[in-house]
């Protein structure tokens, strides 16, 4: 592929020799129309996720859930919004007991299934494993009002962000209380939330829960809208990565005592790195050097090129290949101008163009089987109407 | 790291404490920070390991910047390695140097009369910079019409990371050029958005070669697209943003195959900021809330702001150090403006004293160049 960086070569075109071509070849042209094809972003790596989900943990957690919570025939979001309601149910809240962090969600609903209640943290805890056993990338989360520093207890609430991969963002869920803030019907995450207060639309902000009113739920989420943290990886231990909402400033302690291991980010996208995509990197079956045209067409000048440009143009005979950025990938997936989803077998597919509109759509599929982000790229072959002949051309 | 979240728990209830003579509350309070988390992406940029191989020293001994050097200016430095680039030899617009022709090679092929065109230039001019210890690549310059247009729809030059502004700059070694907004030289994408947008207070086109003019109208073809090679899933790739947003994703250049490309949505996917340094703040005298509690018989909020005096944060901390440094070296500190010292290793013990604490930390590279300076004022009081 470096060979062809050379053929940015300028060519004199004031020599006078004439190319030994025909003067009124069609030339087929390989545009592309539309596509959401572009590079990953791998941001997602320092997520503390398990690195697979088929382990007996999950998997017995998942059994658990779906011994009482019916999933049939529900889509994604149907499905996080129904495991945010099954957590919810699970024990009625008590602040003032947190589970030793030795406990996984399993030994957790252990507890609660013999009377123990806990805290928001346990909720978060819980759900999140809930969601990663199903196949959705999930993560806990932290809320902390303004006064944090050096604030009394009660500076935070901790609940769960959850990647749609319907919405292509992360939303907020909050297992305590069942809880989620919609905008136009459309789930929102704590950065947007805090986006459409800070702004003035407090009133666009639809507040759902549960065993609580909307009014105090909304005053108590808007009150922790200081800060946003979760875990991510940094080198071989984890920091709490800190979105600053509403202008707020670094910090070196929480609530007095020494708040160690803190990162602060100012960027939405450190904190909502986007996950589940895929990308394509387009590989031509047969590649033509500049070097090579110029002698195999005779061409000494600009018009030369334009004229024989037919007979070299590019054809498109593609091999493909595949990135993704999906957590406990498995597979990827293809479609070929709209027709059945195909599994790739593998991270390479090969695709010829065909005269007239193509289209191109591949996704990436988890070990849960859940689809991720499909990315669509529609390109048309063929001589567009356009002259081959560079304008104002002598020939 | 997630014992942090039990800090959450809500006390309530009332019991009787006897503590007596609290102490008045001192705070650590962060009144400015640019310290903030580092972006990962340099790690895209397909650098050599290290600079002090014997080819980048052999290039360090063609050139004579000596004055350039001891000045310590990096833009100097930056400057006089992109004049002496531009004047080894006659441009000639119809000779790329052979692939695997480096940089040592294609100088030593010009000793001997050889010309090569803007690639050539720029190859050089990369790698002069890296074996100085700047972090630089080449960049592909193409029209809107690149696609399948003649020949003619690309430049090449070199874009080079410079610390004091924290920026990418367009550096032009054919033409000893570069692209200044209200003084400071600026990146290609910059330049591309002062040309679309008819901007012309405050640029400069500057070139030893060419008037300000001339050399704003050849520039101004090459706004469609900008690329450059980036590691993508362990494969060098041709990463490409586009400048226009009228311009298409495209396949060919030239009609041409134009292989492996993939394109960059955002500028810093393609400007990524290097050689940042980051703080992580570790207390050395770390306190777990459920024993405040116990140690402090504490029931209720109230009892709790009311002792938080006997157990609020020590203003010492060990801090870890992480940087986005290619060719990292060691890192320096300095507090209050004293003396610049250096780090053994990437930890360092920080006692905060009463008042103003002004900490200043940076990340220094094989060469000796520092990157951007993080720096943090801390009230304690």
């Amino acid at each position: 592929m470096i060979a062809l960086l050379t053929t940015l070569l300028l060519v004199s075109s004031t020599l006078s020799h004439a190319a030994k071509v025909p003067d009124s070849l069609p030339l087929k042209k390989i545009v592309v129309d539309s596509s959401t094809n572009h590079i990953l972003d791998t941001r997602y790596r320092r997520m503390p996720l398990p690195s697979k989900i088929e382990m007996p943990y999950l998997a017995q957690l998942r059994e658990r859930v779906q011994r009482t919570a019916d999933l049939s025939d529900k889509d994604e979001m149907q499905t996080i919004v129904a495991l945010n309601g099954w957590v919810s149910a699970q024990w009625k809240h008590d602040g003032r007991n947190v589970p030793p962090l030795s406990m996984n969600a399993c030994q957790i609903l252990d507890k609660t299934a013999t009377g123990v209640r806990y805290n928001c943290e346990a909720f978060a805890r819980v759900l999140s494993d809930v969601l990663i056993a199903h196949g959705i990338v999930a993560r806990v989360i932290q809320l902390r009002t303004t006064d944090q520093a050096y604030g009394g207890p009660g500076q935070g609430h901790i609940a769960v962000e959850a990647w749609s991969n319907s919405l292509k963002k992360w939303i907020f869920l909050d297992p305590q209380m069942n809880g989620m803030v919609l905008r136009n019907s459309e789930p929102l995450n704590i950065s947007e939330i805090s986006t459409v207060e800070s702004d003035g639309n407090r009133n666009e902000l639809r507040f759902q829960c549960s065993g609580i009113s909307v009014e105090k739920y909304e005053e108590f989420l808007l009150q922790h809208m200081g800060y946003l943290i979760t875990l991510i990886k940094s080198g071989t231990r984890d920091v709490l990565l800190t979105l600053s909402l509403n202008g707020a400033e670094q910090f070196l302690t929480f609530q007095g005592l020494p708040a160690s291991g803190t990162e602060f980010t100012t960027k939405s996208v450190d904190f909502y790195p986007p996950v589940n995509e895929t990308s394509m990197s387009f590989f031509f079956d047969r590649l033509i050097s500049f070097d090579s045209v110029m002698r195999e067409y005779d061409v000494r000048t600009k018009e030369d090129y334009v004229r024989a440009m037919p007979l070299f143009a590019a054809v498109p005979k593609f091999k493909i290949g595949l990135e993704n950025t999906m957590p406990w990938f498995d597979h990827y997936e293809v479609s070929i101008d709209g027709k059945q989803w195909t599994n790739t077998k593998g991270a390479e597919l090969h695709w010829t163009l065909h005269e007239g509109r193509n289209s191109i759509q591949v996704r990436s599929v988890n070990s849960r089987q859940m689809a991720g982000l499909i990315t669509t790229m529609h390109i048309t072959y063929g001589n567009d109407g356009s002259s081959h002949v560079m304008p104002g051309a002598s020939h | 790291m997630r014992f942090l979240f039990v800090l959450m728990l809500l006390a309530c209830g009332h019991i009787e404490c006897a503590l007596s003579a609290i102490p008045p509350l001192r705070k650590l309070t962060v009144i400015s920070s640019n310290n903030h988390l580092l972006d990962r992406r340099f790690g895209m940029l397909p650098l050599p390991p290290s600079i002090t191989s014997p080819y980048f020293k052999a290039l360090r001994k063609l050139v004579n910047i000596d004055s350039a050097l001891q000045s310590k200016d990096e833009l100097s430095v930056i400057r006089a390695l992109r004049h002496w680039t531009s004047v080894q030899w006659e441009h000639d617009g119809r000779y790329a140097p052979p692939l695997g022709t480096s940089a040592l090679q294609i100088l030593e092929q010009c000793k001997g009369g050889a010309r090569f065109n803007c690639e050539g230039y720029a190859r050089v001019l990369m790698d002069m910079l890296l074996a100085h210890g700047v972090v630089a690549r080449v960049v592909y310059l193409k029209t809107k019409d690149a696609p399948y247009a003649p020949p003619g729809q690309g430049h090449v030059a070199v874009s080079a990371w410079y610390n004091a502004e924290q920026r990418w700059i367009f550096l032009d070694p054919q033409f000893d050029g570069e692209v200044a907004l209200h003084g400071i030289p600026v990146s290609w994408i910059e330049v591309a958005d002062v040309i679309k947008n008819g901007d012309t207070a405050g640029v400069e086109f500057r070139s030893a070669k060419a008037t300000p003019q001339s050399y704003r109208e050849f520039l101004q073809a090459y706004t469609g697209y900008v690329s450059t090679l980036m590691l993508i899933g362990g494969e060098t790739e041709l990463v490409t943003y586009r400048l226009d947003s009228t311009a298409k994703q495209y396949f060919t250049f030239q009609g041409l195959p134009s292989d492996g490309t993939t394109f960059a949505e955002t500028r810093n996917d393609f400007n990524m900021p290097l050689n940042g340094t980051s703080l992580v703040f570790y207390s050395t005298n770390p306190q777990a809330y459920e024993q405040v509690l116990t140690k402090y018989k504490i029931v209720t909020n109230d009892d709790y702001m009311h002792y938080m005096s006997l157990f609020t944060a020590a203003p010492d901390y060990s801090v870890r150090l992480t940087c986005s440094m290619p060719w990292f070296r060691t890192y320096e500190y300095s507090m209050d403006g004293g003396d610049w010292k250096r780090i053994k290793g990437s930890r360092v013990a920080i006692h905060f004293h009463n008042g103003s604490n002004d900490l200043r930390v940076r990340a220094v590279n094989e060469f000796g160049w520092f990157g951007p300076i993080t720096a943090m004022v801390v009230q304690y009081e």
